[in-house]
């Protein structure tokens, strides 16, 4: 069992670094689709595990829920969003893809680096979850600096979410129900929220182009 | 024991200030009855509370701490104490409210009814509660909280008439100064905790170390010194002092300074005690600045209270003089200019208190009566105003150190301070000592300048305008509130002895391996003396011989001169037919000689522009002239500029408005923190 | 112990009488330099006796103020005078003779006679006000310095116990320190009592007066009043200068009395001549000549540490 979660927990990182590789904002959403199936199935086997044992549906409930809105609702609204948009040609990354990915790597090395320093998971297979998840979480980060237009700045976001996400359930077994559907719902509203700005910076500049905002500034 | 205890007597005085603010509320739509009855009130409460405070101070055992009320929030808990140094400047609150209070039942109807009289009643009530827990805080959390309360009552008072754009700009500077004076407070505060793990105000700091004593010496300098306004964290005093009403400048001039005095004997003397010969040598110097540019400041204004405010920073820095004094005395192991030093300081503060109190409502009487307080606009009021008159000439001459009044006695006490502090063993201090002494001198020589121009200019001579020809006399409680303390200034002045007593109490608690028993004789009208040294003085003496001097000469001169009485005739003007008050020296030029030679200071600023054509035959000449702070131009005007500029370029290179770049920062910042907790673990 | 008594009588008579008398000997010692006869040695005198018999003219534009000031100012100078012993020994040990109450009698006076010249309002007496303001505020630290180093030599800021600590040796003019002070004393002299080269008081020039620009609205009796109190003032002064540099003769008190007007009269010549030898500065360059004077009272501190007499 633990192997398949370290499997997995590879997975969703590689996966991760797909979302990075994707020149077009398509394959980005491609590669978040990707990591939110294999979250679901993280989550779908560590519930079924639960059920086995303490009869609780709570996880199994958690991996239904993350089917619907991280592979299904959520990337089929950006893609809507994309191609309503119609801006795929231009080029949106600042630095060139190979360079993005090498420095994604460095990061993962860099986790690695400080997560060996902590006490308690300074080795075995929690410390490689966690640096794989950590990991995620940074580069989502990354996503986010590197690309210039605002669809970028959401799928980062989400990536990020993501990569929280799997952090914590790696690191405490999964938290309460309560609190992940909390945090589902706000991704909810973000991606809402943010989705709705996109079409107002469009409508407003001709481009969604987020250094356009700079003229904002007083 | 039943009866009647300084804690009875403190809470009582608590109370009826709150009552007497919250009466003033009550009563806002009946401005006359809720004016005086929150004076009156006030006024009890002032008895109650001088009456405590005597109570500690004569007594042999201090009023030991306790909690009235104990918050949610740990270690915060309202915990009052009295001791002979708080009660000492308790008694010098409850003097001067009650004749602030006394005056404020004439003051307030006349001026402040514009706005809300409730409201400044309300404010008024609540300041005073919050200086008397400052003064008597336990502990330094609940002491931080009334500080900040302090000063935030005061910023509303100094906001009071905000509608005049200069006075916003006195209020806006006042907050961001004590502000930061404040955070500097609660920096020094928690070191105090960290190191002592208590946060009495009693707390023994035997075991911190130098070092960390010299960085919360510091901070508490700054904290203070901001508060008390020497130099250079002074600039927002001169404005701050004129924006508020009257009777408040009165109460920030005479009681809110001193509550810094308070807490640097209390946290520095008391609590840090004096570690390094260097902490001495720094609040010597900058109260020798201070008193100093103070007094030469003062001297060149020409608004009577912005005038009376640069005085107050002069005469705090003769205060923090006598504190660097003592405590340089006292690292070398000089008992006699340790003690003296300390009671010149505390006494000084007292007699600051009364006279200053005293001038500032002279200052508000005058801008009552002839609704300017600017000097180029005033002159001859004393034969509309004579009593103000009198009460500010009083009032001046104390200031001025001159012999009959209070003013006299401490800068006496603080020049033999500085010559007992003189020893052969202080080798390059001595150079100090001697600054110290000329700085004194030249404080002195400025302050009767400053106050003959004040006197002279304001009450002498013939009105400079119709406002002042038309000044009548104002009410007599304002009369009777400032003819109080300009009696006690007097009173102390002539016979000092038994408070030099009150103090020296304190100063023994102070430095108790201190051998000497301080003042020698018993009886309140004998001369002051030392037994350490063979000096003497007694104003009494030389008063009594400058009395009848004068008496003698007048009782000799008037009955031979009565065949020849005083002819009448105009002044003498040379010739030509029609002197005008515009002919009079003004204000301005009356200190022109001084801030000329002393231009290194003052930085003045003079603009000559002529109109009209020809050069030999303009049609006009306008002339401005002005003396600007040397320390405002110099220190925080390149200062301020510089934040601009930099603030400016931050705005161009590192808050461009680049979401990405945020974004940036946040993931390089948190890069670095991970890195930072694994290279130190 | 019974000297003692006269101390007071004396003290008085001394002052009373000598004050006019000093300035005669010194415009006389002038006149002689100049080739002149000069006016008669009790000369002031004679402007007193003139001065009482003339009626008072005062200005309307004054108050009561006015009318006060020249008591204040003769009482001040008179009460300041009573500190500075002619004869140290029988001054009564507990008269309370500081200098630095003496310094503020004399600024007593000063505050009335500045504030006293703004009342007729006309221009001349702000102006000797204002640049009496000036002078005072940058003359005043070399005085205090100068009292001060002698205090310090002294062990005490009483004059009487100054002027024993002198007539024991602790201050002599042969040493740097008690040159360098008595030059530092002898400058500031000038522009207390209102001299060549801070002020003329020979002329009614408006460019140059100060003093005389302050007492110009007196007459009478209050004119008489305003000069005794100046002469007593420069008295005061000669008797600070004598008590301090020239302690000898104090054989006994007759003796002493006989010696202290040749003290104050050599003084006197000093002065004189000093005046003559000198010309009036420009009123901005009033600053250099108190600087020179600081510059020295600083010297004669730093002379006392350095050259060992604090040891001895």
């Amino acid at each position: 069992m633990a192997d398949l979660f370290k499997t997995l927990s590879v997975l969703i990182l590689i996966s991760s670094f797909v979302v990075m590789a994707g020149k077009r904002i398509e394959s980005a959403v491609a590669g978040y689709r990707l990591q939110s199936v294999l979250i679901a199935l993280a989550v779908g086997i560590e519930g079924s595990e639960r059920f086995a044992h303490e009869k609780t549906p709570d996880m199994l409930l958690m991996c239904l829920l993350i089917f619907l809105v991280k592979v299904v609702w959520i990337p089929n609204r950006l893609c809507a969003a994309q191609a309503r948009l119609h801006s795929a040609s231009e080029k949106d990354f600042i630095l060139n893809i190979p360079i993005l990915v090498l420095l994604c790597s460095l990061l993962v090395v860099f986790i690695h680096f400080v997560f060996s320093g902590i006490e308690g998971i300074s080795w075995g297979p929690l410390h490689d979850r966690l640096v794989n998840s950590v990991s995620v979480v940074f580069i989502g980060m990354l996503f986010m600096i590197s690309r210039k237009r605002a669809i970028g700045q959401i799928i980062g976001f989400l990536v990020v979410e993501n990569g929280l996400f799997v952090t914590a359930m790696f690191a405490t077994g999964g938290m309460p129900l309560v609190v992940e559907l909390g945090i589902l719902a706000d991704v909810l509203t973000a991606v809402m929220v943010m989705g709705a700005m996109v079409y107002a910076i469009h409508d407003h500049f001709d481009s969604i182009d987020i250094e356009k905002l700079n003229h904002l500034k007083g | 024991m039943i009866g009647i205890t300084a804690k009875g007597l403190l809470e009582s005085a608590l109370g009826l200030y709150f009552a007497a603010a919250i009466v003033s509320l009550v009563f806002q739509k009946q401005p006359k009855a809720g004016v005086a009855a929150c004076n009156m009130l006030c006024m009890v409460a002032s008895v109650c509370c001088g009456a405590g405070a005597l109570m500690v101070l004569l007594a042999r055992a201090p009023l030991a701490g306790y909690s009235g009320f104990q918050f949610a929030v740990p270690f915060v808990a309202v915990s009052l104490q009295m001791d002979k140094l708080s009660a000492f400047f308790v008694l010098c609150l409850a003097v001067v409210v009650f004749c602030v209070s006394l005056y404020a039942m004439g003051y307030t109807r006349r001026v402040i009814s514009q706005r809300s009289n409730g409201v400044y009643g309300f404010l008024y009530g609540l300041f005073i509660i919050s200086l008397l827990w400052v003064l008597t805080a336990e502990n330094t959390l609940f002491f931080y909280i009334a500080w900040e309360m302090m000063s935030v009552l005061s910023f509303f008072m100094v906001a009071w008439h905000a509608d005049k754009a200069e006075n916003k700009k006195a209020a806006t500077t006042y907050i961001i100064m004590t502000h930061l004076a404040a955070a500097f407070l609660l920096a020094a505060f928690l070191m105090l905790y960290q190191h002592t793990g208590s946060f009495s105000v009693f707390a023994d700091s035997s075991g911190m170390s130098a070092e960390v004593k010299n960085i919360v010496f510091l901070f508490f300098i700054v904290g203070f010194g901001t508060k008390a306004g020497i130099l250079p964290f002074h600039i927002w005093l001169p404005y701050a002092y004129p924006a508020a009403p009257g009777s408040i400048s009165a109460l920030m001039s005479a009681i809110m300074s001193k509550t810094a005095v308070y807490g640097v004997v209390r946290f520095v003397f008391f609590n840090l005690e004096i570690g390094q010969t260097w902490w001495g040598a720094l609040l010597l110097i900058m109260g020798l600045l201070s008193a100093v540019l103070g007094s030469a400041y003062a001297f060149v204004q020409t608004d009577i209270k912005r005038l009376l405010a640069y005085s107050s920073i002069d005469n705090i820095g003769i205060v923090f003089m006598g504190l660097g004094i003592s405590a340089m005395s006292h690292t070398a192991g000089n008992h006699t200019g340790a003690f003296i030093g300390m009671v010149a300081s505390l006494f000084h503060s007292f007699n600051h208190a009364l006279f200053k109190g005293s001038l500032f409502l002279s200052a508000a009487s005058v801008e009552t009566a002839a609704k300017t307080r600017d000097m180029n606009r005033l002159g001859g009021l004393i034969k509309t105003m004579p009593r103000t008159g009198v009460l500010l000439l009083c009032g001046g001459l104390s200031v001025a150190a001159l012999i009959p009044f209070n003013g006299f006695v401490s800068e006496w006490m603080t020049y033999r301070a500085i010559f007992t502090a003189v020893t052969i063993q202080s080798e390059g201090l001595n150079i100090l000592y001697l600054v110290a002494i000329a700085g004194l001198a030249m404080t002195g020589a400025l302050a009767v300048a400053a106050y003959v121009k004040l006197f002279g200019i304001v009450f002498l001579g013939k009105p400079r305008s119709a406002q002042a020809e038309e000044a009548s006399e104002v009410s007599p409680a304002m009369i009777v509130a400032n003819g109080l303390l300009t009696a006690m200034c007097l009173m102390v002045g002539v016979f000092p002895v038994t408070i030099i007593q009150i103090i020296s109490k304190i100063a023994m608690d102070l430095y108790p391996s201190n051998p000497m028993i301080p003042v020698q004789t018993s009886s309140w009208y004998q001369p002051v003396s030392f037994t350490v040294s063979v000096d003497k003085i007694a104003p009494l003496l030389a008063i009594f011989a400058l009395i009848s001097i004068l008496t003698v000469t007048i009782l000799l001169i008037l009955p031979l001169a009565k065949n020849r009485p005083v002819r009448r005739c105009v002044t003498w003007d040379c010739g030509y037919p029609k002197l005008t008050p515009s002919m009079q020296y003004s204000a301005t030029g009356f200190s022109k000689p001084i801030v000329i030679v002393l231009r290194m200071v003052f930085r003045p600023l003079r603009k000559k522009t002529v109109t009209g054509s020809h050069p030999y035959h303009p049609q006009g000449i306008d002339y401005d002239t002005a003396a600007y702070s040397f320390v405002e131009t110099n220190l925080y005007k390149p200062f301020t500029r510089a934040v601009y500029s930099a603030a400016n370029r931050m705005q161009s290179i590192v808050q461009t408005g680049s979401v990405r770049r945020y974004l940036g920062y946040i993931f390089f910042l948190l890069l670095l923190l991970m890195a930072y907790n694994r290279m130190v673990p | 112990m019974a000297l003692q008594i006269v101390y007071l009588p004396l003290q008085l008579a001394i002052l009373l009488t000598m004050a006019p008398l000093i300035n005669g000997i010194i415009k006389k010692i002038k006149a002689f330099t100049q080739k002149r006869k000069g006016p008669p040695l009790l000369q002031q005198y004679y402007d007193f006796i003139k001065l009482w018999h003339k009626t008072p003219v005062v200005s309307k534009t004054t108050s009561a103020f006015f009318l006060m000031t020249p008591y204040v100012v003769f009482a001040a100078s008179l009460a300041a005078g009573l500190l500075v012993p002619a004869y140290y020994a029988i001054a009564p040990d507990n008269f309370p003779a500081d200098a630095i109450v003496m310094v503020s009698l004399l600024a007593l006076g000063r505050f009335f006679m500045m504030a006293a010249a703004l009342d007729p309002a006309s221009a001349f007496g702000g102006m000797g006000s204002s640049r009496e303001a000036m002078i005072s505020a940058l003359i005043e630290p070399s005085i205090l310095v100068c009292l001060f180093t002698a205090g310090i030599a002294s062990g005490s800021t009483d004059i009487p116990l100054i002027f024993s600590a002198a007539a024991m040796g602790k201050i002599s003019l042969l040493t740097p320190f008690g040159f360098v002070t008595f030059l530092a004393i002898f400058t500031a002299f000038f522009a207390e009592t209102a001299r060549i080269p801070v002020d003329d008081p020979a002329t009614h020039l408006e460019l140059t007066m100060v003093h005389e620009a302050m007492v110009l609205e007196y007459s009478g009796r209050h004119l008489l009043l305003m000069e005794y109190g100046a002469a007593i003032k420069q008295l005061i002064l000669l008797m600070l200068m004598a008590g301090l540099f020239l302690p000898f003769g104090f054989y006994s008190m007759a003796v002493a009395l006989l010696v202290f007007p040749l003290k104050i009269l050599l003084l006197a010549v000093l002065v004189a001549i000093a005046e003559v030898a000198t010309v009036k500065l420009r009123l901005f360059s009033v600053p250099n000549l108190a600087a020179i004077a600081f510059i020295m009272s600083v010297l004669g501190f730093l002379q006392f540490f350095m050259s060992g007499e604090s040891h001895g």
